[in-house]
Order: C-alpha cells, then sequence, then structure tokens
C-alpha cells in the first residue's frame, strides 16, 4: 500500500503531470469565474484534448479542470449575485449582502480558505474511505435516497426567512417547474403546451440567474448606486476572512463532511451539496439572526462543502465506475479513453492511478485558491463600479449564460419571464432560495419515490436506514422549535426582563 | 493483431456494406470533397447524443467524435452535446435542427425506436425521413441474474425477482415480460432508472436482481464480481457459447402467430443499437460525404484501438444504408402484434402503448376564435365547435408542431377529436397547405407550384395519393392548372408524393 502511495505522489509529481495540473487548475478557475463556461461545459470541449494523453498527465490535466470550479465561481456569487455555478448558488444569500456592506475581500478570502480546507478535507475522506467505501455506498438505496431528498427539502423553512408558508409556496412552484417537459420515466410530456422547447425542461442555470442575479440587477439599476453601500473596503479584509474560516472550523469540517457524504452518493447530485450546508449552518449554529444578510458563515458552509464533494464524488466514480454527476461521468468517459479502468479494477492492479488522484485532487485545491486569493484585490473592486458600467455587462452575461443552456432564442425569452418572476419576489419580499431548492430537488423526490414504491411497495418505509433517516429529519424540524420554545420560556422566566 | 473483431455482422451485411462503401466512394468523388472540404472549414460539427453522458450511447457518440473530425473534408471542430433522453433527441433533431449536415443525432435503436414502433403519444418524428449516417452494434443484450435468486425465478411462493431497467423499449424488458408469461417467470418490474450505470448501481445493492446489458465488459464484470450469471440471450453470442437463446429458453412454450409476432416487433428496435442520423431533409451530397467519414473513422487504427478499450471485442460497424434498412424494418408493426403488445403490458403494469388515435377527417374552419382556443366548422351537415388544448392537442403545419395561435378562418386541416368532460377536445390537427398548380402535366401525376416561395414538382400517385374535389373522392385526371386546394405530401424514395388533396 505504501508503495501505491509513493508512486502515486512520485508520478503526480513530475514536472510534466505538474504543469497539465497547474494548466487544468488556470483553466477551471477561469472557467468557474465565468457563468455557463465551467463545469461540464468546459469539461466536454477540453475532454477530446485530454483523451490523446498519457494517463498520469491525463489525469494531473483533467482532476485539475474538474475539482476547481467551484473555487473559480465564488467571485460572481459574491460580487455580483450571480451564481458561476450549481454549486454556488446558496453563496449568493450571504456573499453577496457582504460585497454590499463592503465585506467582498473578507467574504471572498474566507471562501477561498474553506475551499481550500474543504478540498483537502474531501481528499482526505477519498484516501481514508477506499477499504470501506462499497459498503458504505450500497447502504443507501432508493428508500433512503428519498429520504435525503426530503431531508432536503425540508430545509426550506430554514431558507425562508420567517415567512414559512411564502417560503413553502415558492418550494412548490420550483417543483412545478422542475417537471416541465419529457417525463424521463414513462416519457409523457408535462407542461409542455406543444413547445419544442419546453421538451428538455427548464434549465437549473437559467433558474438561479433569474431569480438571483437579474432581479439584483434590476435593483442595483433602480438604486442608482454601486453593489458596495460603502465608500472603501476594509483593508484588513482578506486577513480576516483567512481568520473566519479558522474562527469556524468546526463548522468548516462539519460542512466539508456533508459535501463529502452528497458527492458519494450517486444520484443526489452535485447541485444540492452548498444547499445542504448551508441550512445545516443554519440550523445549527448560534445566533443565526444575520443569516441572509451578510454573515460570514453562510459564505463559509456552502464554500466548504462544494469543494469537498468532488473527494465524495470521485469515490463511486473510481471504485465502481458509476460516475455520481455530469462532470464525473465526462471524466470517466477520459478516463477510460486512457486506458483506466474504473470500478474493481480501478482498486486493484491500478490503485497507485487512485493515490494520484487523491494528489492531484489535493494539489488542485491548494493551487486554485492561492490564485484566486491573488486574484481578490483587483476582483473586490468590481463592487465600486457605478451600476451604469456593471449593470449592462452582468445582464449581457446572464443572458449569454442563459443563451449556452440550449442555444435557442427561447433561452433569452424564459429568461426574461422568469426574471419578471424573480424581481417580484424580491420585492415582494418573497424567499427566492426555497424556488431553486424545490426545483434542484423536485425531480429527485419523485424519482426515488417511484422508484422505492415500484420495488418495495409500501415496505420501504421499515427500513432501517429510512427510519433513521426519518428520526433525522424529524429532530431537523423540531429543533429550531425547540430552541426558539427554549430561548421564549427562558427570557420569560429571567427575572428583570420583559 | 486487429482488435476489432466484427463477431456479430452477418456476412450478407458486411458484404452489402462494403458494396455501399464502394459506392459511396464513387459517389464522393474527388469534386465533391473539395466542395464539402469547402463547406465544413472552419465550422462546428455538432455530435448530438441523445442520452446523458456516461451511458452507452454517450459513450459510442463520444468514441465516433474523437476521431470523426479528421475524417470530415475540412476538419471541423467538433463538438458533443447531450440531451437528457432518446425522445427528446429524437423529436429535437426532426423540430430543432437545421438540415445542413452540421448536426448529427447518435441514438439507441430501443429507446428512440420503440415507441415509434409501438405508437407511443411523446413521438414527434419520424425516423424513415432521417439521413443515416452508419451504426455502431455491440452485440445482442443478455439477461443476468443474481445467482442467489436464480431458485426464485421459477417458484410463485418466493419473493419475486426484481427486473431493472430504464424504460420498457429494451429488448431485456420483452425478454422479461414474455419470460414471466410464458414460462411463469416470477417476476417484479422496476422501471425508471435514469441510465444503465444507475441499474448496475442498483444491482450492487441489492435492490434489483436482474437485468440486460450487449457490453461484454460490463457482462463480465458482473459475472466475475457481482454473483451474476448470465440466463439467456437474445441471439447466440460467441463470446457465451453455453448461454441459451430465449427462444431455445422458451422450448416448446414459444409461442406462435401474432403472439411472437409481438415479440420480435418489440425486440426489434433494439437490431439497430448506436445509431447516427441526420434530420430530414439534409442535402444527399453531405449524408454521403458523413457517410464515407463515418466508414473511414471506424477503420482508423486509433479509433479501433480506443473501440477496444471501451467497448471491448464484441462490436461491428454497419453503414448508412443498412442502418436506413434496419430502422425502417424495426418500426414496422402489425396492429395485431401491437394490440397483443399493449395487453401485455397493462398486464405486467407497463406503461401504456397510446391508443390507436381516431381516423382523420378534413374540415374546413369557419370560425377560430379566442386566439385558436375554439375551432367551429361543419362537419357531416352539423356545426360544431371544439376546443383546442394548449398541452394536449397537438398541432402541425407540414409536420412541424406549431402553436393554436396559427389556425386561422379558411384553413383546412386533418383531424380528430374526443369528449374530455362536457367539452370536445381537438386531439390531432394536421394542418394542408394551400397551394395553386401553376401547371398539372401527364394527365395529373406531376403537379407543379409555389410554396412557400420555392417552385415544387409533386408527383400523384393513383393508388396513395387521396384526391377530393368538391367533397368527392376522384381521379387524378380531375386535377387541373389553376385550381387551389389543400394538400399534404411526404418524400417516397427520391421523390415527393401527394398524399392529401382536398379541392374546393
Amino acid at each position: 500500500m505504501v508503495e501505491s502511495i509513493l508512486q502515486g505522489l512520485a508520478a503526480i509529481s513530475a514536472p510534466v503531470p505538474l504543469g497539465f495540473l497547474v494548466f487544468g487548475v488556470v483553466l477551471g478557475v477561469w472557467g468557474g469565474a465565468l457563468p455557463g463556461v465551467g463545469g461540464p461545459a468546459q469539461l466536454a470541449v477540453l475532454l477530446p484534448f485530454a483523451m490523446l494523453m498519457e494517463p498520469i498527465n491525463a489525469i494531473a490535466f483533467l482532476i485539475g479542470v474538474t475539482t476547481v470550479g467551484n473555487t473559480g465561481n465564488t467571485f460572481t456569487s459574491v460580487l455580483v449575485a450571480v451564481p458561476g455555478g450549481s454549486g454556488a448558488q446558496a453563496t449568493v444569500l450571504d456573499g453577496y449582502p457582504m460585497a454590499q456592506k463592503g465585506e467582498a475581500k473578507r467574504a471572498l478570502s474566507a471562501a477561498f480558505m474553506v475551499s481550500m480546507l474543504g478540498g483537502l478535507i474531501g481528499a482526505s475522506l477519498l484516501f481514508a474511505s477506499l477499504p470501506i467505501m462499497k459498503p458504505l455506498v450500497r447502504s443507501f438505496g432508493s428508500p433512503e435516497l428519498f429520504l435525503f431528498t426530503i431531508w432536503g427539502l425540508s430545509m426550506i423553512g430554514t431558507m425562508s426567512a420567517g415567512a414559512p408558508m411564502k417560503g413553502l409556496t415558492a418550494a412548490i412552484l420550483g417543483v412545478i417547474l422542475s417537471t416541465v417537459g419529457q417525463d424521463v420515466k414513462s416519457g409523457t410530456m408535462r407542461f409542455d403546451y406543444n413547445t419544442p422547447y419546453l421538451w428538455e425542461g427548464i434549465s437549473v442555470v437559467l433558474i438561479s440567474l433569474s431569480i438571483f442575479a437579474v432581479p439584483e440587477m434590476i435593483a442595483l439599476a433602480a438604486r442608482k448606486g454601486r453593489v458596495a453601500e460603502v465608500s472603501e473596503l476594509g483593508e484588513s479584509g482578506i486577513i480576516e476572512g483567512m481568520k473566519d474560516a479558522f474562527r469556524h472550523k468546526w463548522l468548516v469540517f462539519r460542512s466539508a463532511c456533508i459535501g463529502t457524504w452528497v458527492g458519494i452518493l450517486p444520484g443526489l447530485g452535485s447541485d444540492v451539496a452548498d444547499w445542504f450546508a448551508y441550512a445545516h449552518a443554519k440550523q445549527t449554529e448560534k445566533n443565526t439572526e444575520n443569516f441572509g444578510k451578510g454573515d460570514v458563515r453562510g459564505v463559509i458552509a456552502p464554500e466548504s462543502s462544494n469543494n469537498a464533494k468532488e473527494g465524495g464524488a470521485l469515490i463511486t466514480t473510481l471504485a465502481f465506475g458509476i460516475p455520481g454527476s455530469t462532470s464525473m461521468a465526462l471524466l470517466m468517459i477520459a478516463f477510460v479513453a486512457v486506458g483506466l479502468n474504473p470500478g474493481p479494477e480501478m482498486l486493484g492492479s491500478q490503485i497507485h492511478y487512485v493515490y494520484a488522484i487523491i494528489f492531484a485532487l489535493a494539489f488542485s485545491q491548494i493551487l486554485a485558491s492561492a490564485i484566486c486569493w491573488g486574484m481578490i484585490k483587483p476582483a473586490a473592486y468590481v463592487c465600486f463600479f457605478p451600476f451604469y458600467v456593471l449593470v449592462p455587462i452582468i445582464v449581457a452575461l446572464c443572458f449569454l449564460s442563459a443563451f449556452s443552456a440550449h442555444f435557442s432564442i427561447s433561452d433569452i425569452i424564459a429568461l426574461l419571464a422568469l426574471s419578471v418572476l424573480g424581481y417580484f419576489m424580491k420585492i415582494g419580499g418573497w424567499p427566492r432560495a426555497p424556488i431553486v431548492l424545490g426545483f434542484v430537488l423536485g425531480p429527485k423526490v419523485e424519482l426515488y419515490l417511484w422508484l422505492s414504491i415500484a420495488r418495495y411497495d409500501m415496505e420501504w418505509i421499515w427500513r432501517p436506514g429510512v427510519m433513521a433517516l426519518f428520526t433525522v429529519i424529524a429532530i431537523t424540524l423540531l429543533y429550531p422549535v425547540w430552541k426558539a420554545w427554549r430561548l421564549a420560556h427562558v427570557t420569560t422566566d429571567e427575572p428583570g426582563r420583559g | 493483431m486487429d482488435m476489432m473483431k466484427h463477431k456479430f455482422a452477418k456476412p450478407t451485411s458486411l458484404i452489402i456494406g462494403a458494396l455501399a462503401g464502394f459506392g459511396l466512394g464513387l459517389v464522393a468523388g474527388p469534386d465533391q470533397s473539395a466542395n464539402a472540404a469547402e463547406y465544413y472549414k472552419g465550422k462546428t460539427f455538432t455530435v448530438m447524443v441523445a442520452s446523458r453522458p456516461g451511458g452507452g450511447t454517450d459513450t459510442t457518440g463520444r468514441l465516433v467524435g474523437r476521431f470523426w473530425a479528421r475524417h470530415i473534408p475540412g476538419t471541423p471542430d467538433l463538438v458533443v452535446r447531450n440531451k437528457p433522453l432518446q425522445l427528446i433527441g429524437a423529436n429535437d433533431l426532426t423540430h430543432k435542427v437545421r438540415p445542413n449536415g452540421l448536426t448529427v443525432g447518435v441514438f439507441a435503436g430501443g429507446g428512440s425506436l420503440g415507441p415509434v414502433a409501438r405508437k407511443s403519444n411523446s413521438v414527434r418524428y419520424d425516423p424513415t425521413k432521417w439521413g443515416f449516417v452508419g451504426s455502431i452494434e455491440r452485440g445482442p443484450s443478455l439477461q443476468l441474474i443474481r445467482k442467489s435468486v436464480l431458485k426464485n425465478l421459477m417458484d410463485p411462493k418466493a419473493r419475486p425477482v426484481a427486473m431493472g431497467s430504464v424504460s420498457t423499449d429494451r429488448p431485456q424488458d420483452a425478454i422479461a415480460v414474455f419470460g414471466a408469461e410464458y414460462l411463469g417467470w416470477n417476476l417484479k418490474f422496476v422501471l425508471g432508472y435514469p441510465n444503465s450505470n444507475a441499474i448496475y448501481l442498483a444491482f450492487g445493492r441489492g435492490e434489483i436482481d436482474m437485468f440486460g446489458s450487449g457490453t461484454t465488459k460490463i457482462l463480465n464484470r458482473f459475472i466475475k464480481d457481482e454473483g451474476a450469471t448470465p440466463i439467456t440471450a437474445q441471439v447466440p453470442r460467441s463470446d457465451f457459447p453455453n448461454v441459451r437463446t430465449f427462444e431455445q429458453v422458451l422450448g416448446d412454450k414459444k409461442p406462435t402467430g401474432v403472439k411472437w409476432a409481438a415479440f420480435q416487433a418489440w425486440t426489434g428496435p433494439s437490431v439497430v443499437d448506436k445509431y447516427f442520423a441526420l434530420t430530414q431533409g439534409t442535402p444527399k451530397n453531405l449524408i454521403k460525404t458523413l457517410q464515407v467519414s463515418f466508414k473511414a473513422t471506424t477503420e482508423d487504427p486509433d479509433f479501433k484501438k480506443a473501440a477496444f478499450n471501451i467497448l471491448g471485442t464484441g462490436y461491428s460497424v454497419l453503414s448508412g444504408p443498412d442502418t436506413a434498412r434496419l430502422v425502417a424494418s424495426a418500426i414496422t408493426i402489425s396492429p395485431a402484434a401491437l394490440k397483443e403488445i399493449s395487453r401485455l403490458r397493462k398486464k405486467y403494469k407497463l406503461p401504456k402503448v397510446s391508443r390507436k388515435a381516431a381516423q382523420l377527417v378534413a374540415v374546413t374552419f369557419d370560425k377560430v376564435q379566442r386566439g385558436g382556443r375554439v375551432l367551429r366548422f361543419k362537419h357531416k351537415g352539423k356545426a360544431m365547435k371544439l376546443r383546442v388544448s394548449g398541452s394536449r392537442s397537438e398541432i402541425t403545419f407540414s409536420g412541424k408542431i406549431a402553436p393554436r395561435s396559427s389556425l386561422k378562418p379558411g384553413m383546412t386541416c386533418m383531424m380528430n377529436w374526443k369528449k374530455r368532460g362536457d367539452r370536445v377536445e381537438a386531439n390531432t390537427v394536421k394542418c394542408l397547405s394551400k397551394v395553386t398548380f401553376d401547371k398539372v402535366q401527364r394527365g395529373g401525376r406531376v403537379l407543379r407550384f409555389k410554396h412557400d416561395g420555392k417552385k415544387m414538382k409533386l408527383r400523384v400517385s393513383g393508388s396513395r395519393s387521396e384526391i377530393t374535389v368538391a367533397g368527392k373522392l376522384v381521379g387524378r385526371s380531375s386535377l387541373k392548372t389553376g385550381m387551389t386546394c389543400n394538400m399534404s405530401w411526404a418524400k417516397r424514395g427520391d421523390r415527393v408524393e401527394a398524399r392529401k388533396v382536398i379541392c374546393p
């Protein structure tokens, strides 16, 4: 084993693979920073080149490109409320308010530090779980995955900012929007109104741009100001952000574990890790009244998890040859093409490649964070751009990103229509996060409930894993109620108070 | 040593393929290559895979895509894009893709042709109109079962064996259904897994006990590492010589007549495995260019090496014309066989085969109200009022989907309808094009007119074209120059033929 580990380390540390790793990380960060460019789209373009490389060079290059997008996409999420990718949606909730308060440097610095730590924790968990990953992954069937998605939906209350009914309505709307198009299970057309554009359903990119980014830009234009509502950025922001990461080290660790776990479970999808971690932070941290208004913990939690999930996703891809996300599916295709065999064989005769992947993952996280730190200072000045410079650029970027969903003019029309909805939600004080969460989780809830009933009828309810998860969900739902009751009780009983 | 072995290609197919390839080579001579090079140079060529990344269709599409650009004259930039479902990809190829030879769809026979064969409501495409570039056959399906539940298969009192599948269009689904029906297999169907990878994982975690696959590497992996054993094969496989075919397993219980025809019809579409197709109306020279380049790609030593890594040894390549022939035969299904399939699907609680739509009748709208929501017309002397639903009514103009707002008074359309609550609702509305004949030649055999600014020449068949003048069926000789009629037409071979001609 030690020999394989050293073999993997030596292979990835050689000058040529290291060069490809650096090149991949630069491309990954750049792709992540441009909404609609990074992630699977970027990987798909680079795949043919990587397939012609030697296996170790392909590993270095592809791990570099694939696993750092969530570090790069923090820039737009924090600075202009444009989620750079599916893993950076929750970061907008507190990142953008921090930028408005003049704390963009702090938010970015904290995000990059925890991205690195989260990525390293993910890599370590990948390393540690190699011997037990098979029974671990196999203990989760469709019923357990259904409960996981329900757990995700139960977080809507947490994200509803004191308006649970509005939050629930928004989430239901998100679920309804997710059902548009052809049903994958039966092939039935749903809500398509004979419009070919709707057959494929609505893209999550469109939803996140129209619900978060465009309404914020309209609001900024209406305010005729700048993103930052203060006159200058604090000089100590970068150091402060780094300290924040260590100040909330247990939150970083917990969020990274959540991210890794979500990554491990094939089928939950890469776009829910940040939401799970954000909701977890809001449910378990003390003094959460500033969440959604620019609390650094609202940045730390999702950013720790979205990089950690890459380690988790690699576990199932390498151990079973089962990709947990689109990016991992593309990565696996490239691995197979260069002669690697994800699956049991990879953990046998090709184990040194697995260790090389783990080291590449760790190096990539450190390198990506270092690159991003170097860019904080110039990037943060985006917050001081006047609205008449920033709004046209960002809105154009939003429309460009939306167009990349299907390369259809209908993407633009859909973005306009949904942006109207997003803007009215914003000015009406409706929580917007639940609509995105409902949209992301809706299809998974439907799929796993369908499979659970098809396989086990209603007996799935009595599975031990399901019952354990039911308990966790009940605790999750009841804990804030109990906390509020206890707080009220203690406050009322305390002598000398109101 | 050549790593690609053509294990499953029948000798006749190979001969036909070779002849077709030779013929294509002659057609796509130097001049045409030069034109094609000029056409493709600097352009982006899209390989549109009709499945999510990671599955067999995606793997095959990307495998070909990796080496294809270098064999297309002008070496265009090649990108691979995914669609989430076979049906969505096929519908998109017909309705969204322009016939410019710059986008090729990659499909699985079962997923894209199965719904056509069983006349699914979700099908908005006609694959016989597409231009076929070629196909890759990975080997027929083998049914695997978990060894530990093998005894449950024939014991109705034991826990049913869970058969997992993506949809119900694959040959393994037909084998399972016919196994349950005629051999008494004790099965439970678990359908709806998003892709093959999800099925493999479900088998690994014990959620399902049976599935089918044609990929040698996958089969070997599950037999060696996951406690699976092959129970039957769709047709004989030389790499699994001891596995009996389903027909052999059925033995004297093999159904006959319509029932066996139903089995063959169900498994028919999978005869075409992963095929590459262009949208209807793509110019012939571009189809031929891509057929030639596809063939050259699959003969490229680099492709063969990569294909060996990914698909194993058991794959073969078919030419475009061969693929077209297989597709045409795969979607032909008799009404009796369709009825039998419907019966079995209902019995085993599989998604419904759509009912046969009511016959279409020609009507001319007197009034179209509320933006196409209400149609008023006369049918058999009675005034009728019909609702048009935005989601349920299917409206097409010259085969293209259209919104209800495009319906106008005076239009003549072929349509049917059904009762929905206390209203009558339009089901299918196929609108005809109004044209004035500039010339009617050879006693009505040839019509010349302008349509959408283009000059058109149509053949009129004595047996297939249906001509009505003033509500009465007439012969083609009744058509005269200067007449204005509502018509529909379709391609038949290299000609365009009139289908319905309704003249006042």
